[in-house]
């Protein structure tokens, strides 16, 4: 299907904090790694419409790699969102915060879109952090932030959609540079003529990101 | 195909349609229904139970003493044809499993008064199952002559295994024996040293075995210590980035799971927060490549592939599951595939530290050249898993963006670097890993941490209860599929040509290079590398 713009997101936060949770009730569809090389399909993928735009949205998810964290680090270069999550009924998770956004904010380009997510609203006897602190630590991060469920799907499509919206903007603003693809962002076929090349000619050796 | 049902009822199933006869072998090679169970039956269902449940199907003219006797011998007979295909795919984990003899003890038991009963109809199984014992009694025999190996985790050093008596146990090249005993891989038994520290860094050193639960190694610690019982403490990991992680007191074998430069400390819960890190967690401030001037990039590839493929080797498929799941749950240990994973991260700061830690800049770009041979030659040798560690490490942004080291790089090696990167490219979950992964043939060691993402995914993704307890197969055969690559990537032994530039004076090279790396230390704090990196080059403002 065509679409006008790809935006890449990424999904964080601690173990069992539910991402892939979040990412399977968004793209309603079972995970299945490739193994059929030759279907090479994608998952992780969903189609929205952001003012009459389609935009496909591409997730990233690394649930599985936490003890890896220099693996999740080579995403953030190609990410145009970040989905920070942590796990309402375990305060640990949300203290992890802080490593979590630096790492991302050092790794990442500086326009990148971060919504906070306090997940398993659904579990609101075992909560162990208010929605005031998430809110704060939020404001404070310069933050999106939004309670889910993964299980009840109460917010989901909206904290997906809702950081798409955010890129969206900043891409009319002109914030984000959309020629380059190591911003997370690609034109699709819907807004490119067919001759258009993003110039990438001084990413040979892929040294992009906003840290220099 | 099944698609669930109840433990019970898929044994019962697989008893009736799936051991026939005597080509019950080749049925099972045919199709993977049956594998799939046995790689994944611990997820949904104890060994206990197994066993109680076959021992069940076994006696059954003891609840049908009306049924034909033909009918009752081929039943007993599919029950011995189930145990040697269970043998067969659990391995080594079969062999140490104690519910294991005694079921098997049982078995064969019943069988002999069996045999005697109905005309001798059992001696093809007995004969098998009695082999099946035999291997297990020497099985057990090997390991109490190979005894308690002991590691330690006690000093700035990665966990490692202490030198002892066992060491001809290592030094010599598994025999098809040790391909099935294991004998040098950690057992749960086994044990290790490792500190425990409080705020004021002072420390205590204990030595437990490996499935020593986090609650018994903290009530030992309390009390070396001479901490007040009557406060409650609790036992967590203190990163070098001073972030912190709590271990749930069922937590098994924490020492070999912590992250490089991690420590154990015991604290007050309420007063984790004062807890600093120790100045042996910053790991290092020189670099040490310069030690291995006179080896050449093939020599080093060659020693860490053979290296990394004895720990890939070790490890259970069912330590993946364990792993995945929570070992709590199955109160077993991961420390092989905990190796493996700490391995692969120590090989990745090793090579972001030892370029950071090199102020020349024309040395600075010789070590990047060579880490980039290194993680070329390891490809060659099918050991996907260091060179990925390799090329994942100089992909870090406190390499990457040293850009007048990469510019001094010869534009030839560049092209190859980039080549190497463009293969851990993500996009369409891996698909250009997975594409050169089926190109080659096994043996080889592959990249061990996506194993563990897709396992993770997959579970997280698929319920493994589906309405009223009935497991859901769908996601086993997921997960088998994983489960059953890892151990094709085994199948064949792994020979790979010593490099030719060996001259006789270097045959000791293995220990030399050995010595090297396990005394290496790294720095696994982004924030110290990123200083580092922006004191070699400094940040554009």
């Amino acid at each position: 299907m065509s679409y006008a713009y790809l935006f890449k997101y990424i999904i964080i936060g601690d173990t069992g904090v539910g991402k892939s949770c979040l990412l399977l009730q968004f793209t309603d569809k079972r995970f299945q790694p490739v193994h059929d090389l030759t279907i090479g399909v994608e998952f992780g993928a969903r189609m929205i419409t952001i003012q009459n735009k389609q935009i496909k949205l591409q997730i990233w998810d690394t649930a599985g790699q936490e003890a890896f964290r220099s693996i999740t680090r080579s995403y953030y270069r190609g990410a145009a969102g970040a989905l920070l999550v942590y796990d309402i009924t375990r305060r640990e998770t949300f203290n992890h915060l802080t490593t979590w956004l630096e790492d991302a904010r050092q790794h990442s380009n500086s326009s990148m879109v971060i919504m906070l997510i306090g997940n398993k609203c659904d579990l609101e006897s075992r909560r162990e952090v208010r929605r005031e602190e998430g809110e704060a630590f939020a404001r404070e991060h310069g933050l999106i932030f939004m309670e889910t469920s993964a299980k009840t799907a109460a917010n989901v499509e909206e904290a997906f959609i809702n950081t798409a919206q955010e890129i969206f903007d900043k891409i009319q603003e002109g914030v984000f540079d959309i020629n380059n693809e190591a911003n997370g962002i690609k034109i699709g076929p819907q807004l490119s003529p067919s001759n258009q090349k993003s110039s990438s000619g001084n990413q040979a050796l892929g040294t992009g990101g906003g840290c220099c | 195909m099944v698609m669930a049902g109840t433990p019970e009822k898929v044994i019962d199933y697989l008893l009736e349609t799936r051991m026939n006869n005597n080509n019950f072998e080749e049925q099972f090679n045919k199709e993977s229904l049956f594998e799939d169970f046995l790689l994944t039956f611990p997820i949904f269902i104890t060994w206990k139970h197994m066993t109680n449940s076959l021992l069940r199907h076994y006696k059954i003219d003891e609840m049908n003493f009306r049924q034909m006797e033909d009918y009752i011998v081929d039943n007993k007979k599919r029950v011995a044809r189930f145990t040697l295909l269970w043998f067969k795919i659990s391995a080594d984990a079969f062999l140490n499993c104690k519910t294991i003899t005694i079921f098997l003890d049982e078995l064969i038991d019943l069988m002999e008064k069996d045999n005697l009963k109905h005309d001798n109809h059992f001696e093809t199984e007995l004969t098998s199952l009695k082999n099946i014992k035999e291997t297990k009694e020497n099985y057990n025999l090997n390991l109490e002559m190979r005894g308690t190996i002991v590691y330690k985790a006690d000093n700035s050093n990665s966990v490692r295994r202490m030198s002892n008596i066992n060491e001809a146990l290592f030094a010599k090249s598994p025999d098809e024996t040790d391909k099935i005993f294991k004998l040098t891989a950690i057992k749960e038994f086994d044990e290790i040293i490792c500190r425990l520290y409080c705020a004021d860094h002072t420390y205590t050193t204990l030595k437990t075995t490996m499935d020593t639960r986090a609650e018994i190694i903290r009530n030992q610690a309390a009390e070396k210590l001479n901490l007040d019982n009557s406060v409650d403490y609790t036992l967590v990991e203190l990163k070098s980035d001073n972030e912190r992680y709590i271990f749930n007191e069922t937590e098994l074998n924490i020492a070999t799971t912590l992250s490089l430069n991690g420590r154990i400390f015991i604290s007050h819960k309420d007063h984790l927060d004062a807890l600093t890190t120790l100045p042996e967690q910053e790991g290092t401030t020189i670099g040490s490549i310069f030690k291995l001037e006179s080896f050449s990039s093939q020599e080093i590839a060659y020693f860490l592939t053979n290296q990394t493929w004895k720990l890939f080797f070790n490890i259970h498929p069912y330590e993946f599951i364990y792993l995945v799941f929570g070992r709590h749950n199955f109160n077993d240990i991961t420390a092989n595939l905990d190796l493996c994973r700490r391995n692969f991260n120590e090989l990745q700061y090793w090579a972001i530290t030892e370029v950071l830690l090199e102020k020349s800049l024309s040395r600075r770009v010789q070590i990047l050249k060579k880490l980039i041979k290194i993680a070329g030659y390891c490809k060659e040798y099918k050991n996907l898993n260091s060179f990925f560690a390799i090329i994942i490490g100089l992909s870090n942004v406190a390499i990457s963006r040293l850009t007048q080291t990469w510019e001094k790089l010869h534009n030839k090696v560049k092209r190859i670097f980039t080549q190497y990167e463009s293969l851990i490219d993500s996009s369409r979950n891996y698909r250009r890993y997975r594409l050169l992964l089926s190109k080659f043939d096994p043996p080889l060691v592959p990249f061990v941490p996506l194993l563990i993402k897709d396992m993770t995914i997959l579970h997280e993704g698929n319920k493994t209860f589906v309405d009223q307890g009935l497991v859901n197969f769908e996601k086993m055969h997921l997960l088998a599929q994983t489960l059953r690559m890892i151990q094709d990537c085994k199948s064949g032994s792994f020979q790979i040509q010593s490099p030719a530039t060996l001259s006789m004076k270097k045959m000791n090279f293995p220990n030399v290079l050995q010595e090297y790396f396990d005394q290496i230390k790294v720095i696994d704090n982004q924030k110290r590398l990123m200083q580092l990196s922006y004191c070699l080059e400094h940040r554009k403002l």
